[in-house]
């Protein structure tokens, strides 16, 4: 849902906790210019330890302006402690609040994609259940490419798959590759190099699901150029949205069903954090598929991106409740 | 229309289609379909996997006859019995077992991988159904007192599955395989519980499943039937061990270890990234006492090698499936006619001006030595660039890794299609698209590099990953001021340490090899006492150094000391080697005749 950012106050309410990350891009400060300091309970600031100067910069801002005390640092390129850290410090704040439903806010526009689905999968884990009301926002880019020379990243150094989603993948079946394609030609080549799936489904954002519609011609040739590339492999193609996450968890779960008897279904998502979240909410609802994620040797930190005039929130708290809780081969200590 | 030169995942195609496309190397690579646990070692895309696919059964059955008439051997007359247990990037190896460092890592990844690999097994074997119609019983006898037998030894509930009755070897082979997958299933599912819900108190009561009491014995009874090739081995391939975790390349290691290599071989593929040869209990494993090894990379770069005619062989077999032409590669990947017009008025001034009535071969030998050098002369500093168009340099310049050619191959066949055409690859389409290979090869690739090795350890004031680049960067710029000299031998790749590399420089040179950047192999040295190391430079990058990739290759020998110093100072390494380039005596670099070609 598009939230005008002078609205977006009013609309989250009282915030119980409120959970952010500091980028290098100014952006991943934009949510925190339209809150209202009062109106939250609890804060914590994610952080990389090893970042930009530019992230540093940005991060004491937002410190500042919300006046956070809680600061959590994270390590680089290091799932398992990252999980812990993330696990024991969420774990640790909503024992201390006593309220029957706490309302838990995540700005998930600095976060990367992995630590963003790390995030979700803590967040739906099941101790929480029933007790969180979940918001995800998501200040989006406006323009991501004045024309085809602009990079975002560079290189893929380590192809895994994310920690908490690694899917119960059946030895016996075949392997395929869902891509949710982005600007990042380059990046979808590799992944698709290292996984040697045997089949591919590629997916391509929709005219009525892109953020900015003028990109829809660059977006498709990069797409095109990926297409037929991989034509041999290529099972499906789909479309997907960048702005909500309902089209895109129904589009997956309809190619779950369609393949998950013939397949392993392994998703990368490599659009932006909207369809990453729909990525995590297909995966949790869906333990057999594993989601990996790509990490750049590079990113263009010079380039600052404008953000919209408005913000992408998402209520997902509806998706938690049915989540699954079968353990086969689980026996509670008695 | 299908690209010719898509890298075909193996796993994905028919046993015919297959066995048109392969190319047999197995002259080149004779270890591998051999008796005994084997290490197969190349870059990724050197061709391992369509190795392994060619020795599965369902290929090794097909006899093409004259008029490519294909007939089949019945499979117990096959020399060997093969399994192939391929490993993808993200199969077993994942996080979240990262939170077990006690010995249950080693019991749960065991488990894992026997499963793992036994799923495998059993879903190859539900392949073969066609041929095991008259063996129902057999392999229902196999199900119910081997299988079951050993399973329950594992601690897995048998009861619900002891009565089953079927009616196929299929519907058998697969029914084992749907409880190995279980088995994997159920384990992985507790396992990953526990480590995303660190606080969660259940406990693990499923099976635990080993190799020496259930994968060995089991195969070993598998071996017993009678479709299986009596007295020959089985083969298990697994492909991409490099993708196993660190417990669980040291558990494969293990089962190396226990040498049952006489029933059981164990044929291991890796990209150059296996992670150790230490066995669980910490003991090394060694060739040739263990196992052999064959390194795809080193075999391609020896003197008088088949690369090329494999390559061409490859390509025309390609494009005749694909496109349904036959066409000579050097047509299909034309050089540019310009330059090569232009370097062919080169080789005749060279043949005159080198002409000597005693030695009739000077002319002709001359002109094949200088002619490229001489016309990177007349374009050096002018706005034309050296064209790296041409099947034979595209060959040279992947290097012997297979991947090296397909992949830039496949990025020009989808560009010459843009323009609608596929009767040949236009020469500049090829230039501009195996420029940017190369240049991607050494800069993107070293941006990863810097992540694993960028570190500068104390007392240091580069990191490995500093030292790599330099060595490159100096050995490309020593090879690229030879080829511009006027020495007798201008095309060289290679250098010959006369002495042992000291710690430092010996990691710096691994690495390079990690990385694909260096060919290592070893070369007869000066005296004629015994040999010295050799690094080749690879060929991927000529067009990043602006080096002829073809033809005959020099090597120039070094003491280590002298290369060490590119570690920290490329400009200085250059210099240093180069200043003495018209003055030194001329054996230090190879002559035409010492036949080596690189």
């Amino acid at each position: 849902m598009k939230v005008k950012k002078e609205n977006i106050a009013e609309n989250l309410g009282i915030i119980d906790l409120l959970l952010l990350s500091s980028g290098f891009e100014n952006r991943s400060k934009e949510l925190s210019n339209f809150l209202i300091k009062s109106k939250i309970k609890n804060l914590i600031i994610f952080h990389l330890d090893d970042n930009y100067h530019l992230a540093n910069k940005n991060k004491d801002e937002i410190i500042s302006k919300l006046n956070i005390k809680e600061i959590v640092e994270y390590p680089k390129n290091d799932a398992y402690a990252t999980y812990n850290i993330l696990f024991s410090c969420i774990t640790k704040k909503i024992k201390n609040i006593s309220k029957h439903k706490i309302k838990v806010v995540v700005d998930v526009t600095a976060f990367s994609r992995e630590i963003l689905l790390m995030l979700i999968k803590v967040l739906t884990n099941e101790i929480f259940q029933n007790r969180i009301e979940l918001s995800l926002v998501h200040s989006p880019v406006d323009n991501y490419c004045e024309n085809d020379i602009l990079w975002l990243t560079k290189g893929v150094r380590e192809i895994r798959p994310v920690f908490g989603y690694s899917g119960l993948m059946t030895p016996s079946k075949k392997l395929l590759l869902i891509v949710l394609n982005g600007f990042e030609d380059e990046r979808t080549e590799t992944i698709i190099d290292s996984f040697e799936p045997h089949a591919l489904i590629l997916g391509n954002p929709s005219l009525e699901g892109s953020i900015n519609p003028n990109l829809k011609t660059l977006v498709d040739e990069k797409y095109n150029k990926i297409k037929s590339k991989f034509l041999g492999i290529l099972k499906k193609e789909i479309e997907f949205s960048c702005i909500d996450i309902q089209p895109t968890i129904d589009i997956l779960m309809k190619v779950n069903d369609e393949f998950k008897d013939e397949y392993n279904i392994v998703i990368s998502p490599l659009n932006n954090k909207t369809s990453t979240i729909a990525v995590a909410i297909t995966a949790i609802l869906q333990d057999d598929i594993q989601v990996s994620y790509a990490s750049a040797n590079q990113y263009n930190i010079v380039k600052q991106l404008s953000p919209t005039d408005y913000f992408l929130l998402y209520d997902v708290t509806s998706y938690l409740s049915p989540l699954s809780d079968v353990k086969l081969g689980v026996k509670k200590k008695v | 229309m299908k690209n010719p030169f898509e890298v075909i995942t193996p796993e994905g195609i028919s046993a015919e289609i297959l066995h048109d496309l392969f190319v047999d190397v197995f002259s080149d690579f004779y270890q591998v379909p051999k008796m005994g646990h084997t290490f197969l070692n190349g870059p990724r895309g050197s061709g391992k996997s369509m190795m392994f696919r060619y020795m599965m059964p369902n290929c090794q059955r097909i006899i093409k006859g004259k008029d490519e008439v294909t007939s089949y051997k019945e499979m117990k007359d096959l020399d060997y019995f093969s399994l192939y247990i391929p490993i993808k990037l993200t199969d077993i190896n994942i996080k979240e077992f990262e939170r077990f460092k006690n010995d249950a890592n080693v019991f749960i990844n065991e488990h894992l991988l026997t499963s793992y690999v036994a799923s495998k097994c059993f879903s190859e074997l539900a392949e073969l159904e066609d041929d095991l119609t008259s063996y129902t019983d057999e392999v229902k006898a196999l199900y119910s007192d081997s299988f079951l037998w050993y399973l329950d030894l594992a601690g897995f509930d048998i009861t619900q599955f002891k009565d089953i009755n079927l009616n196929t070897t299929k519907e058998y082979f697969s029914f084992m395989m749907k409880i190995m997958d279980r088995a994997f299933i159920e384990c992985k599912k507790y396992w990953v519980n526990q480590a995303i819900n660190p606080n969660n108190e259940s406990i693990y009561n499923g099976a635990l499943c080993n190799y020496l009491d259930f994968l060995y014995p089991l195969l070993k009874d598998i071996k017993k039937l009678s479709f299986i090739p009596a007295n020959k081995p089985i083969y298990l391939l697994i492909d991409d061990a490099g993708y196993l975790n660190l417990t669980q390349t040291q558990i494969l290691n293990t089962w190396v270890s226990y040498r049952t290599s006489g029933e059981l071989s164990l044929k291991i593929s890796t990209q150059l990234d296996y992670k150790s040869f230490k066995t669980v209990s910490n003991k090394t494993i060694d060739s040739p006492h263990d196992y052999s090894e064959v390194n795809i990379a080193d075999i391609y770069t020896t003197p008088q090698n088949n690369y090329y005619k494999r390559v061409d062989e490859m390509v025309k077999k390609r494009i005749k499936k694909y496109l349904g032409k036959e066409i000579l590669s050097e047509a299909f990947f034309p050089v540019d006619l310009e330059q090569q017009r232009k370097i062919e008025v080169i080789k005749n001034k060279l043949k005159v001006q080198f002409f000597n009535e005693e030695k009739d071969y000077a002319g002709g030998d001359a002109s094949r030595r200088y002619a490229t050098s001489e016309y990177f002369k007349t374009i050096s500093g002018n706005s034309t660039t050296y064209s790296y168009a041409g099947f034979e340099n595209l060959v040279s310049i992947s290097s012997g890794i297979i991947r090296h050619f397909l992949e830039p191959a496949s990025n020009m066949f989808s560009n010459a299609m843009m323009n609608n055409t596929s009767e040949f690859i236009s020469d500049s389409v090829q230039n501009k698209v195996i420029n940017e290979y190369s240049r991607r090869f050494l800069e993107e690739e070293f941006v990863k590099i810097h992540e694993d090795h960028g570190q500068v350890s104390s007392g240091e004031r580069y990191s490995k990953a500093d030292k790599l680049y330099n060595l490159i960067q100096g050995l490309g710029g020593v090879f690229k001021k030879i080829f511009m000299s006027n020495k007798s031998e201008r095309v060289v790749f290679s250098v010959a340490l006369n002495n042992l590399p000291d710690k430092e420089l010996n990691e710096i040179l691994e690495l390079a090899v990690q990385y694909g950047y260096l060919h290592k192999s070893t070369i007869g040295n000066k005296q004629g006492t015994g040999r010295n190391k050799l690094y080749i430079l690879s060929r991927t990058l000529a067009p990043y150094f602006k080096l002829d990739p073809t033809g005959f290759k020099g090597y120039r020998f070094m003491n280590s000391e002298q290369l060490k110093i590119s570690l920290t100072n490329p400009v200085r390494f250059i210099n240093e080697t180069s200043k003495s380039f018209d003055s030194e005596i001329e054996e230090s670099t190879l002559t035409l005749f010492d036949n080596l070609e690189l």
